[in-house]
């Protein structure tokens, strides 16, 4: 049964926001947050700590009848405050007209997207046991600690549900919660040389089962127990030469790659400046990227960053921005769509009431035509199991040099010039066997050019995977990202896609 | 308690006083259906900020426009009488839902042995960090905040840049830190500050807490417009197999630092065997830097945005070495961890590196560069394990720099290890006036994009 909806309780608040509005003959687009979220730390065995936090807020966006706009937002979701702060975002908006400012109408060409409530039936805060919370992070923290001597193990978890409503002054009022729950596992190890190695195993979902059901308990043991391996493997592993190679990157890593060398530069508020763009139009039919690479943006029940409805009030939909690989889509919201020539896709996302909405990604995932089936379960998938696929497929000679990226640790872009950098945990050489198996090697940057990349994909292997988890930091707002790809993407050797080293 | 000769229109609520008469309360057991309290603390902030932004050459616009934001939220901290503690971040509904947050309070309380007690109450320093100047453009006067970005629009805009992106903004805080011991600390604080970032190139900006003295902006706009040229020129940089000499520019020192040295004194970290530093290497003093070289938390600095009058536990602010003469001294303790490791806990304040006797000026240093790098970006620090010093990383705005003259700009990734950097005898610090930390110039592998 969906739940019930904590923000349905500020109807007077609503009302005196959208009032005012008219009164003051401006446009409204109010926001009202309210959160619960809970945290706590394991840290070699002992409870280090639970927090809990709630908050709530009023954030409201105005606009002229001349399409000029001020921004106020409040601790104090009360009618007195929504009658305070959407004065104060008029005075603003009237007076940012005398700066000069640029003014944007498009709120005024769009239509009601009626009185709706989009509740999930994930466990709310309440029905969620702490005891068992504890208990279970503090098994799962031993149960870590025991895949190697003398690991630290750092454990955390984490469950926030975020309610939110958004109304607009043309009859649009929305409510829906965007739940999201994660555990990680901080290992490090320090070598009898005394370099220590820090690794980190993470699931994520929508509630208290990611650390409670079976399903994720066993994804987790089977990454952490990786990870744990790869730390003591890692201490004294050498340093890569560093070039160009050909590359075999994993599905955390690729969703890297769509998030940070594609989605940033698809999202419409920067078309006059992204790689994707020309004139402030969206390069649309232009291939680019190699043929059979799909990238698709959309909001996934379940996931980490589900957001079905967009912080202006608009429905999210899933986008397929490249398709075969030709630009077909962005990730629109209603300000900068038209400009860009595209539809508005609902893409805006926020951090707090605080913020103003920006186009975000939610769930990109990169998938390529006909991948080459591939039976162990991802987890499983050693360095040598993958060579082995890689021949028999022919998209590796026996001779022929081959880095297996694994683990994504983060990356950033500059969507405007089209650069990307990002991180992996650890570097395989498939083609440098040592006692039978790829070399292992520290981790080192992998940096390029977004096109580059994308033309240079050779080939998919085995299912789409969703569930790469992260956070994102556009415009120094933080929200939950998630992707994926298929399994592993094969990215032929490019002298603009470069790995850092000696 | 309010300090006197505050201006009469400071916002200034009893949110406070109110949640201290709750807790009182709770202390003499007026909720029957939790156990009483025995101790507590809350540090709480309430405040106004305004803001005014320039996204793609647009001042103003519906993805920089004009904001205004009041907001009050803080962290509280329990021990109840069976000596279960709670941790909790607190807002202004707090006061109306006192009843039904302590029992979700009581509901999380944990145990941990090796938690700390609540602390007596400490002389505090008296340091400037409110200017009543700010107060106006905080009250909703932002003309101020337009001119500095119409002046820097102007004159960036006409010296070739082709996308500017900038902000200003002002705020004004109270900051409000209670304990059930008795530390009642009331005091307001400003912030002030404006940044441009050219083509997405090369930023720099001001930031404080007071309005800055005449002639800053126009420095800052000239620096910009200065290395924002550089940036644009395209040079060759043949790297040396063996190694390159590369000045890492203040800010980006500032970060390597940061992230690899300062992220290792973490209290936690180090008495969980999660940081490079070992416990017993900070009791033995054992040698991480160079001998000339100090790491100093200093929370005295007037209107820096690192003077602190106390930390949120009620640590008073001052100054104290965590890395003297490159020997570990202590590492960065809250109550809890300065408890397990029998170290004092670290004053609030921020952090800076010293470097002895070493005056020369960052300009000096990349005159006197015979061929290298000077990096003013890094990307993917955060993805970096600062436990073992070793770093990969893109820098794609390193100016070439050949007999001391600037040539124009590489992308360059470069690695190494910036433990075996930062002890090595040929790496060398320089100073800019205006920046807190030193350039670093030090020897690594760089390879070119």
């Amino acid at each position: 049964m969906p739940k019930k909806l904590r923000v349905t309780k500020y109807d007077d608040t609503v009302e005196v926001l959208l009032r005012r509005a008219l009164e003051l003959d401006v446009y409204a687009i109010g926001r009202i947050m309210d959160t619960q979220g809970r945290s706590m730390t394991i840290n070699n065995g002992r409870l280090e700590g639970i927090s809990t936090g709630s908050g709530m807020g009023v954030g409201v966006s105005v606009f002229t009848r001349e399409g000029y706009t001020g921004f106020a937002s409040s601790d104090r979701v009360t009618p007195e405050s929504a009658h305070k702060i959407v004065e104060t975002a008029a005075k603003l908006a009237f007076s940012s007209r005398g700066f000069g400012a640029e003014p944007n109408r498009a709120v005024f060409e769009i239509a009601s997207n009626g009185i709706q409530t989009v509740a999930t039936d994930y466990k709310t805060l309440t029905e969620t046991s702490y005891e068992e919370q504890v208990q279970r992070l503090k098994e799962c923290n031993e149960q870590i600690r025991e895949y190697g001597t003398n690991l630290a193990v750092r454990s955390s978890h984490w469950v926030n549900d975020t309610h939110w409503r958004i109304v607009r002054s043309d009859g649009t009022d929305i409510s829906f919660d965007l739940p999201h729950a994660a555990v990680g596992a901080n290992i490090t190890l320090t070598g009898a040389s005394g370099t220590a190695v820090s690794t980190y195993a993470a699931v994520s979902g929508p509630d208290v089962s990611v650390l409670l059901d079976n399903a994720y308990s066993e994804k987790l043991d089977l990454r952490a127990r990786k990870m744990a391996d790869l730390a003591q493997k890692l201490v004294d592993a050498p340093r890569v030469r560093g070039g160009n190679y050909k590359l075999v990157i994993d599905y955390a890593l690729a969703k890297g790659l769509a998030h940070e060398a594609f989605g940033h530069a698809s999202e419409t508020d920067g078309m006059e400046t992204s790689i994707l763009g020309k004139d402030g139009k969206m390069r649309l039919g232009e291939q680019l990227a190699a043929t059979g690479v799909t990238i698709t943006d959309g909001s996934e029940l379940g996931d980490y960053a589900y957001q079905p409805i967009s912080a202006n009030g608009m429905p999210r939909q899933t986008v397929e921005i490249l398709k075969d690989g030709v630009l077909r889509a962005g990730l629109a919201d209603l300000f900068s769509a038209a400009k860009a020539g595209v539809p508005i896709t609902g893409a805006e996302r926020i951090e707090s009431y605080r913020n103003l909405p920006i186009p975000r990604m939610s769930n990109i995932r990169i998938s390529v035509a006909n991948p080459i089936p591939l039976a162990t379960r991802f987890e499983l998938v050693t360095p040598l199991e993958l060579r082995e696929a890689l021949l028999s497929n022919g998209l590796m000679q026996a001779d022929e040099q081959v880095l297996y990226l694994s683990g994504y640790k983060g990356g950033q872009v500059n969507p405007k010039d089209g650069d990307f950098v990002f991180n992996c945990a650890s570097i395989y050489a498939l083609h440098e066997l040592e006692n039978g198996n790829p070399k292992l090697y520290q981790p080192a940057i992998f940096s390029g050019k977004v096109l580059s990349a994308l033309h240079s994909i050779l080939a998919g292997i085995g299912p789409v995977l969703l569930d790469a988890q992260g956070h994102c930091g556009k415009a120094g707002q933080s929200v939950p990202s998630s992707g994926g790809a298929n399994s592993f993407i094969v990215i032929d050797r490019n002298e603009n896609v470069t790995i850092g080293g000696d | 308690m309010l300090p006197e000769n505050l201006p009469v229109n400071i916002p200034y609520s009893d949110y406070a006083d109110q949640l201290v008469e709750l807790l009182r309360k709770a202390e003499m057991g007026a909720y029957a259906n939790v156990p009483k309290i025995k101790g507590w603390r809350f540090d709480a902030s309430e405040g106004r900020s305004v803001t005014l932004s320039i996204v793609d050459n647009k001042l103003g616009g519906v993805y920089g426009p004009a904001t205004a934001r009041d907001s009050l939220g803080g962290g509280l901290y329990l021990i109840w009488e069976d000596e279960m503690r709670s941790l909790a971040s607190i807002d202004r509904s707090a006061i109306p839902e006192f009843g039904e947050r302590l029992a979700e309070w009581r509901a999380s309380a944990y145990s941990d042995e090796r938690a700390p007690d609540i602390l007596e109450p400490q002389p505090t320093p008296d340091i400037a960090m409110f200017d009543p100047a700010i107060m106006n453009i905080v009250d909703g006067d932002i003309t101020e905040l337009f001119s500095a970005l119409k002046q820097g629009e102007t004159e960036l805009r006409g010296s070739g840049v082709e996308f500017l992106d900038a902000g200003a903004s002002a705020s004004l805080s109270m900051r409000y830190l209670r304990n059930s011991k008795g530390i009642d600390l009331t005091y307001p604080s400003t912030m002030y500050s404006y940044s441009f970032y050219a083509d997405s190139l090369y930023g720099n900006g001001y930031g404080k807490r007071k309005i800055p003295p005449v002639g800053e902006l126009e420095r800052i706009i000239e620096d910009v417009k200065v290395t924002t040229k550089h940036l644009k020129r395209e040079a060759e940089f043949k790297p040396n197999p063996d190694g390159c000499r590369i000045i890492l520019s203040p800010g980006v020192g500032a970060t390597f630092m940061g992230s690899y040295i300062a992220g290792n004194l973490a209290g936690s970290a180090v008495s969980n065997r999660q940081a490079a530093y070992k416990l017993e290497d900070f009791k033995e003093q054992k040698q991480v830097l160079r001998e000339d070289i100090s790491l100093f938390i200093d929370g005295l600095r007037p209107f820096e945005p690192t003077a602190s009058r106390a930390t949120g536990e009620g640590i008073a602010g001052g100054q104290s070495y965590l890395i003297q003469h490159g020997k570990l001294f202590a590492p960065s303790l809250d109550l809890k961890y300065a408890g397990i490791t029998g170290f004092a806990p670290t004053p609030g304040g921020g952090l800076y590196v010293l470097v002895d006797d070493e005056k020369k000026a960052f300009k000096q240093m990349v005159k006197e560069m015979e061929y290298g790098l000077l990096v003013y970006s890094v990307l993917g620090m955060h993805t970096q394990d600062t436990t073992n010093g070793r770093f990969s990383l893109s820098a794609p705005r390193s100016l070439v720099v050949e007999n001391g003259e600037i040539k124009g700009n590489v992308k360059a990734t470069i690695s190494g290890n910036f433990f075996e950097s930062i002890i090595a005898d040929d790496t060398a610090f320089s100073w800019e006036p205006f920046e807190d930390s030193p350039a670093i110039e030090l020897t690594c592998s760089v390879l070119v994009e």
